[in-house]
């Protein structure tokens, strides 16, 4: 079980000024990133911040206008010797809705080259999800498990995940984490996971990584637990100005009676003079990544 | 791979063999029947010497002029309706679904997925519309010989070896079109029209008479003096009338007669040159007399095999711009 | 045991899987001997990341609350020496009639634990104020 020990030294994802354009509009600009093999890292941020183009760059989908990518030793191409490293479950979860999930096994067996029909088979009746039943006439969770399913007996050692739990319930989304987490156990540290997603809530117990995206840009790329000890809320009385001691402000508001301030520390450390420090949970932290991002461009635009 | 295929298109390939089995059964009795008849009525007009009364006396039961009409207009529309219902969804329907992510993400290249997908449905594309234009050539030796018109527009497009460049030409179309648009519906309009535009109007009127340069006939003014000289099945392309400096007209028009021959006419009834009438007789060789003659352009009917090699040619090498253009689109667009 | 992770805490979930063991093992529901769950079925209950759960355990066992034994699980060792049940009882009370006061003056539940917690911090905050004084 001592899977962060397993010695391999490359990342799995290392990205030096990403960049995807669409015409003229850079839909990711200036990415770099790194996933260290074994991780499950989390990618979020808004609507458009271009989670969904970096996963298509990582998959090879796409071609990228600006900087390098190395994924898994090799740069992303079309080839058999690279899609059969990744996995990929694609937005919304596209399935062919007038097969079987047995005849999707099956696409999978006819085009995967280390496709493994016992572990996919097994997932789903460890779930009881009917085989023989077109998948359009599934819950959207159960497709999500056949999707899930579709990536992963392939046999991955990157496994891309985009907004996968995006359009299900609750339960179904604990479902899902749950068989998530648990290929990720089965897989030993050979299994590395990059999820986009919105619904941070999910996100702080699955992944051990985040990467924020927020306006193109990446605005962290670290250890959740390290982003759980760094940033805080600092509540003082109203006025107390931030004296920027050690930590960084990421999002400053102002009540009638109280200055909050959501920092970034430098060292972990539960004591600040003046200061009442209180936890803040990933998508206090993620919001306020993004907030930083609106304001700088409201500001922008007033000076213009 | 051809599992895959296979089991996305099985439904399209059973409902066009089934299309194609009732296709039969209209066909195979009915052009059985037709030749029998023909070829009676052949030994009896032989004797009464009326042969060339057969045109207008065979086969003129409502239900026989539906099924004359009805076996080319299938025929004609077999190729659009392939490139709009086999060509379009091809592609676009994995593109609407996103499925194309799922597949493009198995281990194998998009090059072979495109490839083993395009060579089943341009194989299958090919063998259908084989199917449905034998039967149909087949069928229409009775009109052909009762009409002697198969070099014409309907009957040509519809036989021998062209229909079948039509259809590989209409699918790779529609294959090209969906992955362009990647919306099914617009697509499929897209598409139609085009095909229309290409098969029916834009080739058969502006580009097929020109494969081989027309033979051009002339003859004196009258009646039957240039259709005398037409030989039977040839496509008739143009006729009209050519003054002594080599103007042609479609028809040469009272007001621009010369004089003489006007009054000649005014004297006489019915002034309009090329009339049956046996006093016109006098007028055309007024007008013979005055330096007009009547002009032709037609293709022979020997020519008939060869304008269906062209075409067929000219289908087939049309079909690799859409081709080229779908391995550009799925190999190199962004997906 | 059951654990139970709680998003939007704040608390990294490694940390909440410790703190979990470690008042189990205060409360007498864990005894010394007694088998943890294994990676994999700490996972499967709750749906975390198995890094996070190897994690606690390795905390665990640094602390000296559990020991792994190899192939066979992870146990609890030893209760660590805790209150005596008369010392926690007298505490207890104590809070007991602190809350029935609360009670009196009409606070309810969220006033008394601002209370708790303004206390705690200022407790805190003396404790620093003496560390920099030194």
């Amino acid at each position: 079980m001592e899977q962060t020990v397993k010695g391999k030294v490359s990342e799995a994802v290392q990205t030096n000024g990403l960049g995807k354009r669409y015409g003229s509009f850079w839909a990711l600009k200036d990415c770099t990133i790194s996933v260290p093999r074994g991780s499950v890292t989390a990618l979020v941020g808004p609507n458009g911040a271009g989670k969904t183009s970096l996963l298509k760059l990582l998959v090879g989908l796409n071609s990228p206008s600006a900087g390098d990518v190395v994924v898994l030793g090799q740069s992303p191409s079309q080839s058999t010797s690279y899609l059969s490293s990744i996995g990929y479950l694609a937005q919304e979860i596209p399935l062919y809705s007038q097969f079987t999930a047995a005849d999707h096994f099956a696409i999978g067996k006819h085009m995967d080259v280390n496709w493994d029909n016992e572990l996919a088979v097994k997932r789903l009746q460890e779930l009881r999800i009917p085989l023989d039943r077109k998948v359009g006439k599934l819950s959207g969770g159960q497709r999500a498990q056949v999707g899930l399913a579709m990536a992963l007996a392939k046999r991955p050692q990157l496994l891309l995940l985009d907004e996968p739990v995006a359009a299900l319930d609750p339960l179904a989304r604990m479902d899902f984490l749950t068989s998530l987490a648990q290929a990720v156990t089965d897989a030993d540290g050979e299994l590395t996971v990059v999820m986009s997603s919105h619904l941070l809530a999910d996100l702080e117990r699955v992944c051990d990584r985040v990467i924020i995206l927020a306006a193109g840009e990446t605005q962290l790329c670290e250890n959740i637990e390290h982003t759980l000890e760094t940033h805080k809320l600092l509540v003082g009385p109203k006025g107390q100005q931030p004296n920027n001691d050690g930590y960084r402000v990421i999002k400053e508001t102002h009540s009638p009676t109280a200055t909050h301030l959501l920092v970034r520390l430098e060292q972990p450390k539960h004591n600040l003079p003046g200061w009442h420090i209180r936890n803040v949970d990933i998508e206090e932290i993620v919001l306020a990544y993004m907030g930083q991002n609106k304001n700088e461009s409201i500001t922008k635009g007033d000076v213009r | 791979m051809n599992w895959l295929v296979w089991k996305q298109h099985s439904k399209q390939f059973m409902i066009a063999t089934i299309l194609l089995i009732l296709f039969a059964a209209l066909l195979i009795p009915t052009g059985l029947h037709y030749w029998q008849v023909y070829q009676h009525a052949l030994s009896t007009c032989s004797q009464s010497n009326t042969c060339a009364e057969l045109k207008g006396e065979l086969f003129q039961s409502s239900t026989d002029q539906a099924i004359f009409q009805l076996e080319p207009f299938a025929i004609m529309i077999l190729p659009i309706l392939l490139g709009m219902f086999w060509g379009v969804p091809l592609l676009a329907r994995e593109y609407s679904e996103g499925t194309n992510l799922l597949v493009w993400t198995r281990s194998i290249s998009r090059r072979r997925w495109l490839t083993t997908k395009l060579i089943w449905i341009l194989v299958a594309t090919v063998v259908v519309s084989g199917a449905f234009t034998a039967l149909g050539t087949w069928w229409s030796k009775t009109p052909n010989a009762l009409n002697l018109d198969r070099f014409v527009f309907l009957p040509f497009s519809t036989q021998g070896i062209v229909p079948v460049a039509y259809a590989t030409f209409a699918v790779a179309l529609g294959i090209a079109l969906g992955a362009w648009l990647k919306r099914t519906m617009i697509a499929l309009g897209l598409t139609f029209v085009l095909l229309v535009g290409i098969i029916v109007i834009v080739v058969p009127t502006l580009i097929r008479p020109q494969y081989v340069t027309p033979i051009t006939v002339t003859s004196s003014m009258g009646f039957n003096a240039l259709r005398s000289k037409l030989p039977s099945g040839a496509w008739r392309l143009s006729m009209g009338v050519i003054d002594k400096n080599g103007n042609t007209f479609d028809q040469l028009d009272f007001p621009n007669w010369p004089p003489q021959c006007q009054t000649l006419a005014q004297t006489q009834q019915a002034p309009t040159a090329g009339s049956k009438t046996e006093d016109s007789a006098t007028v055309d060789s007024c007008l013979t007399a005055a330096g007009y003659r009547q002009i032709a352009r037609y293709q022979p009917d020997n020519r008939y095999w060869e304008f269906q090699q062209i075409e067929f040619g000219l289908y087939m090498l049309l079909s690799l711009i859409p081709i080229g253009a779908t391995y550009w689109l799925v190999l190199k667009r962004d997906a | 045991m059951i654990f139970h992770i709680r998003s939007r805490t704040g608390i990294p979930p490694y940390l909440q899987i410790v703190q979990q063991v470690k008042q189990d093992i205060r409360l007498g529901l864990l005894k010394e001997g007694d088998k943890l769950p294994a990676v994999r079925e700490v996972v499967t209950m709750v749906a975390i990341n198995p890094n996070t759960v190897v994690k606690a355990y390795r905390e665990l066992e640094n602390q000296g609350c559990i020991e792994k034994r190899l192939g066979v699980g992870t146990f609890v060792t030893k209760q660590p020496a805790g209150l005596s049940p008369d010392i926690q009882s007298a505490l207890l009370d104590k809070l007991e009639g602190w809350l029935a006061e609360t009670q009196a003056a009409g606070l309810d539940e969220e006033a008394v634990e601002a209370l708790f917690h303004t206390a705690q911090r200022n407790q805190r905050g003396d404790q620093h104020g003496t560390d920099s004084k030194r």
